[in-house]
């Protein structure tokens, strides 16, 4: 018995090492959150870590970036989100890094951004036709499920 | 003494590619990364001056900034 225990040390110690040392996609991320905290006004970093996000307001909108979903764009009057804007670096590098490039671009050359990034209206997409098709086949089932039960 | 530093977005987050100090870099050390810069604003990078978060796009090599270089960008 004592000896199984001795041996699981060994793996135990093994298992501990691999969650203490970050791995390289690790190392890449804290670096990238650490470059993006070097840009950021202080209030942007708070929100970024509090919320998740940051804010930035331009001319045309005001923008949330995300890490992990695409960016809204809002109306600024009454913060409805209004369109989607996904844009990529051409290489592969921390998600963090794609937030820099959007923050830069938007504060410095929005009209750029606008030409660059794919922006998908929302309210356009809000009532596509697949939906409006998949309203009207609810509406059909259900009104054929009274139908049946009605009999 | 005023450490500048080039830098540019790659895989492992952000990389040094040139550093150096204001007062004491010599003419030729300037020229050769002001090169470095040129040649990645000619292939569609982006700079930034992001000394003290002034965080500006810039087209020409400032030696008293800090310089960071971002990748072409494309609609996703």
């Amino acid at each position: 018995m004592a000896s199984t225990a001795q041996n699981a040390l060994p793996l135990q110690s093994q298992r501990l090492d691999i969650f203490s040392h970050p791995t390289q996609d690790q190392r890449a991320k804290d670096k990238a959150r650490q470059l993006l905290r070097e840009i950021l006004p202080k209030e942007a970093w708070w929100e970024l870590e509090d919320r998740g996000v940051i804010k930035i307001t331009g001319q045309r909108g005001q923008y949330v970036i995300s890490p992990y979903a695409q960016t809204e764009i809002r109306d600024i009057a009454t913060g409805r989100c209004v369109a989607y804007a996904c844009l990529q670096l051409t290489i592969e590098a921390p998600t963090y890094d794609r937030m820099v490039a959007e923050y830069l671009l938007i504060k410095n050359v929005e009209d750029v951004y606008w030409k660059i990034a794919n922006i998908f209206s929302r309210s356009h997409n809000e009532f596509s036709i697949a939906k409006r098709l998949l309203i009207v086949l609810d509406i059909a089932m259900f009104v054929n499920l009274l139908i049946v039960t009605a009999r | 003494m005023a450490l500048k530093r080039l830098r540019m977005i790659c895989a492992a987050g952000d990389k040094t590619l040139a550093q150096w100090d204001t007062e004491t870099v010599n003419p030729e050390r300037l020229a050769e990364i002001e090169a470095e810069f040129n040649k990645k604003i000619a292939e569609g990078w982006l700079a930034a001056d992001i000394s003290e978060k002034r965080d500006v796009l810039i087209r020409e090599f400032d030696p008293n900034a800090e310089i960071l270089l971002i990748p072409p960008v494309r609609g996703g």
